[in-house]
C-alpha cells in the first residue's frame, strides 16, 4: 500500500523513558513526526504501555486538563490529556485508582526552564486492562528491550550509533531493570 | 521537593501492593539461609531472615536471588563466620558411581566426581546452557547440564570423561548433574563400553523410515513422520537455537513447524515445497506442530504442494479500531461499502447493513491491519446485526457500535489468524492471548543473569581482581568464586530451571521419560 505507514507502538519501560532526552524530527518541517531515541536505541513516536494507574489530577485552570501517573515495575509514566484527547480525559475524570490500564499514545517532550527534557505521553487510547494483559506487556517489553540491548552491543546502525554517542548507556543497568520487571510478574 | 518525595513514597507503596511477591518463595529462601546459619552455630529465626529478604525485594526491589545472596553474606559477616569455612565442606567431592548419584535424589546439593560416557546431547533452547544431555556408566544414566559460563569444551557423543567437582542437584526426587565453573572434565583413561539402559536409546535416526502422512493425519504429538508441504510463512524472529520456524501446509490443512539448528538445515524458503523426513509432531496448548531436529532432513521437491489456505498468524495488542468499523452499509448492486449514503459507482442507493471490525494489532515489530467479518464480529461482541441496527436507530448514532468495539478490544492481547492480502489480514480466527508463560519469563531472566555474570567476570579479569585461569583450574580455584557460583545456582528458581530442561528434553529424539524407564526395567528383569 503506497503512501501508507503506521508508526509501531514501541515497548519500553518507565525507567528507560525517564532516562531518554534525545528528541528529533527526521525532517525540518513543523509537522514532521517527532521521535525520541532511547538509550537502548529504540526510536519511538508511538508507544504502548500497560501498568497501574496510581494518581489522577485535574491540573487545568478553567478547562479540564488531566495528569495521570502510571506505574510499571521500573518506574512511572506521566500521561497528560486535555480537550484534544476528549475520550482519554473523560476516562481519567471518572477513573478510580489504583487500576490496571493500558495506554496507546504519542511521546511528547517538554523542556524545563533549567534545560531538562521531560517526556510524557499524549494518549490516543486509555482503557482499563486486566492483570493478564499487564503481564503480557511486561514480558513483551522485557523481550523487546533485551533484543535492543543485544543489537546495540553487536550491531551498528544510525540509531544505535546516535544512542551510544548521546547516552553512553550502562547496559548492565538496563539488564537489571528487565530482571526487576520480570520478577514483579513472575512472583505471583 | 517535599511533594516529590511523598509521591515517590506513595508510588513505592502502590507497587508493593501490586507486586504480589510470592511469600512462599521468600520463605523458602529464608529457610535455606536459616539452615546454613544454624549449621554454623548462629541461631536466627526464619521470620527475621524473611523480613530482611522482604525489605530487600519489596522496598529496594532487589531480585530475590540477589537478596538471598546479600542477606546470607550479611549474616555471615555479622556473626564472624568465614565464608570459606562455611562452603569448604561442600567443595570436597567424593567419587561415586552413577547409580549412587541417582540414589542421592531428595538430598541437599552435594559435590561428586564420577566417570561417565555421554550417551545423548540435547538441543539447547537457551544460550545460558552450553550443553545438556545424558551420561551413563555400567550402573545407570543421569541428566547433565553445562552452563555457558563454564568455558568447558563441548562434550562429544559416545566419549567417556572424568567429571570432577560437579554438583548433584535434586528435583522431584530425581537427581541430575550440574557443571559450574568449579567443574573440570577430562577424557577418561578407560572407555566405558556398556552403559546400563543407555545403548538402546542412542542411535541417531536420520535413516529411519516413516510413513508419509498429510497435515490432517497429524492430529497428535509424538508421531514420527514424513510430510510433503509448502512453506506458507516464515517467522522473522525466532530463538537462537532455531534455524527456521513458521507455518507450512498441504491440501489438507496448515500447521506450525520448527526446524532446530541441530538439524544443520541451512535453506528453507517461503512459498517453496519440501519433503520433510523424520519430522516429529509436538503438542503445544492443544495445537499440533511439526519439528525437525538432529534426526530430520528437509529436501526441496519439484512437485508443487498447494496449502489449503494462506494462513498468517500473529500475537499482538489491539492498538486501534479504524474508520469504517462497526455498522456499515453496502451497495446492493456491487457490495462496495457506501460513504454518506452513496456508492462510488452506483450513486445514491438503499444500502444493506453489515457489521465488521477493522482492527490494528501491533506486535511491537509491525502494526498489522485486519478485517473481521460480520459473523466473527457478531460472535466477538455478542451482538446480532439486527440488534446493532436497532441500537444505531435508537441512539441516532451509527458510531455507538464503534465505542463498544473499542471498549472491547483496545489494549488487549489477541492471537489472530487469517489470510494475508496486500494490506489487510482477512481474519479467520481471533482469540484472547493465553496468559503469560512462566517458562518464557524464567528463560529470559536466566539469560539476563548469565549476561550480567559474564560481564562481571570480564570486568574482574580486566581489573586484575581474579586471574582468568583461577576460574577453571580445579586446585587453585578461588573458593569464594565457587561459593558465589553455587549460590547463584541454588537461588535460580529450581522449578523454572527444571522446566527449561524439560523443554530441552522435549526436543530430544522423541524419547520420553517413561520410555527410558521402560528400557531400564526390562534390563533389570
Ligand atoms: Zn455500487
Amino acid at each position: 500500500m503506497p503512501g501508507y505507514f503506521r508508526e509501531i507502538a514501541v515497548r519500553m519501560f518507565a525507567k528507560e523513558m525517564k532516562d531518554s532526552d534525545l528528541i528529533y524530527r527526521e525532517e525540518e518541517e513543523q509537522y514532521a513526526p517527532q521521535y525520541v531515541l532511547t538509550p537502548t536505541g529504540a526510536k519511538a513516536n508511538r508507544i504502548l504501555i500497560s501498568g497501574v494507574l496510581t494518581e489522577v489530577e485535574n491540573i487545568g485552570s478553567g478547562t479540564e486538563y488531566y495528569r495521570a501517573r502510571i506505574s510499571d515495575p521500573t518506574g512511572t509514566f506521566t500521561v497528560y490529556a486535555g480537550q484534544y484527547q476528549a475520550e482519554a480525559a473523560r476516562f481519567l475524570a471518572e477513573a478510580e485508582t489504583p487500576a490496571f490500564v493500558t495506554v496507546i499514545g504519542k511521546v511528547t517532550a517538554f523542556k524545563t526552564d533549567d534545560g531538562n527534557t521531560i517526556l510524557s505521553i499524549r494518549p490516543e487510547y486509555i482503557q482499563n486492562a486486566d492483570e493478564k494483559d499487564r503481564d503480557l506487556w511486561v514480558a513483551e517489553t522485557a523481550e523487546k528491550t533485551h533484543e535492543r540491548i543485544i543489537a546495540a552491543e553487536t550491531e551498528t546502525n544510525e540509531n544505535i550509533k546516535n544512542a551510544l554517542e548521546h547516552y553512553s548507556p550502562e547496559f548492565s543497568e538496563y539488564r537489571k531493570m528487565i530482571i526487576q520487571a520480570l520478577e514483579a510478574i513472575s512472583s505471583n | 521537593m517535599k511533594d516529590m518525595n511523598e509521591t515517590e513514597l506513595a508510588d513505592s507503596q502502590e507497587s508493593i501492593h501490586f507486586k504480589n511477591t510470592g511469600a512462599s518463595d521468600l520463605f523458602d529462601r529464608a529457610a535455606t539461609i536459616q539452615k546454613l546459619l544454624s549449621e554454623n552455630g548462629a541461631e536466627i529465626s526464619v521470620e527475621e531472615i524473611e523480613a530482611k529478604l522482604k525489605e530487600m525485594t519489596e522496598i529496594f526491589k532487589v531480585p530475590a536471588a540477589e537478596a538471598q545472596r546479600s542477606v546470607t553474606n550479611a549474616f555471615l559477616k555479622k556473626y564472624g563466620i568465614s565464608k570459606t569455612k562455611v562452603f569448604a565442606g561442600k567443595g570436597s567431592a567424593v567419587t561415586k558411581k552413577i547409580a549412587e548419584i541417582n540414589a542421592m535424589a531428595g538430598m541437599p546439593d552435594a559435590w561428586v566426581n564420577f566417570t561417565g560416557k555421554v550417551i545423548q546431547i540435547w538441543d539447547s533452547t537457551h544460550e545460558s546452557i552450553a550443553q545438556a544431555g545424558l551420561v551413563g556408566d555400567e550402573t545407570g544414566i543421569i541428566k547433565f547440564t553445562i552452563w555457558s559460563s563454564t568455558e568447558i569444551n563441548p562434550l562429544e557423543l559416545n566419549k567417556t570423561y572424568d567429571f570432577k567437582n560437579v554438583v548433584v542437584k535434586s528435583w522431584n526426587d530425581k537427581a541430575s548433574i550440574t557443571l559450574n565453573k568449579a567443574a573440570t572434565i577430562a577424557p577418561a583413561a578407560e572407555e566405558i563400553v556398556t552403559v546400563k539402559a543407555g545403548e538402546t536409546i542412542l542411535s541417531d535416526s536420520k535413516d529411519r523410515t516413516n510413513e508419509l502422512r498429510t497435515v490432517a493425519e497429524l492430529q497428535q504429538g509424538g508421531i514420527w513422520t514424513d510430510l510433503k508441504a509448502n512453506i506458507v510463512q516464515l517467522f522473522e524472529k525466532t530463538h537462537e537455537s532455531i534455524a527456521f520456524a513458521g507455518v507450512l501446509g498441504d491440501e489438507t490443512g496448515t500447521m506450525r513447524f520448527t526446524v532446530w539448528k541441530t538439524s544443520e538445515i541451512e535453506n528453507i524458503e517461503a512459498g517453496k515445497s519440501y519433503l520433510l523426513k523424520n519430522a516429529i509432531t509436538k503438542e503445544w496448548n492443544g495445537n499440533i506442530a511439526v519439528e525437525i531436529n538432529r534426526a530430520g532432513k528437509v529436501e526441496e521437491i519439484d512437485e508443487e504442494i498447494v496449502a489449503k489456505a494462506s494462513v498468517f498468524e500473529l500475537c499482538g495488542c489491539a492498538v486501534d479500531i479504524q474508520a469504517g468499523s462497526g455498522l456499515i452499509r453496502r451497495c446492493p448492486e456491487c457490495n462496495k461499502v457506501m460513504t454518506k449514503g452513496m456508492c462510488t459507482e452506483h450513486g445514491k442507493v438503499k444500502g444493506k447493513y453489515d457489521l465488521r471490525i477493522k482492527a490494528v494489532f501491533d506486535d511491537g515489530s509491525e502494526a498489522h491491519e485486519t478485517i473481521i467479518n460480520c459473523e466473527l464480529t457478531q460472535k466477538l461482541l455478542n451482538i446480532e446485526l439486527a440488534d446493532a441496527v436497532m441500537m444505531a436507530t435508537e441512539t441516532l448514532d451509527p458510531e455507538c457500535i464503534n465505542d463498544i468495539i473499542k471498549k472491547e478490544f483496545i489494549g488487549k492481547y489477541y492471537v489472530v489468524r487469517g489470510a494475508k492480502t496486500d494490506r489487510y489480514i482477512i481474519v479467520e480466527n481471533v482469540e484472547r492471548a493465553e496468559p503469560i508463560d512462566a517458562n518464557r519469563i524464567s528463560q529470559l531472566k536466566d539469560c539476563l543473569m548469565e549476561e550480567l555474570d559474564r560481564k562481571n567476570d570480564a570486568e574482574k579479569i580486566e581489573n586484575g581482581e581474579i586471574r582468568n585461569d583461577e576460574i577453571r583450574v580445579g586446585e587453585n580455584r578461588d573458593i569464594e568464586k565457587d561459593i558465589e557460583e553455587m549460590e547463584e545456582l541454588k537461588s535460580s528458581d529450581f522449578e523454572e530451571f527444571e522446566k527449561i530442561l524439560n523443554s530441552i528434553e522435549a526436543e530430544d529424539e522423541g524419547i520420553e521419560e517413561d520410555e527410558e524407564i521402560e528400557i531400564e526395567e526390562i534390563k533389570v528383569i
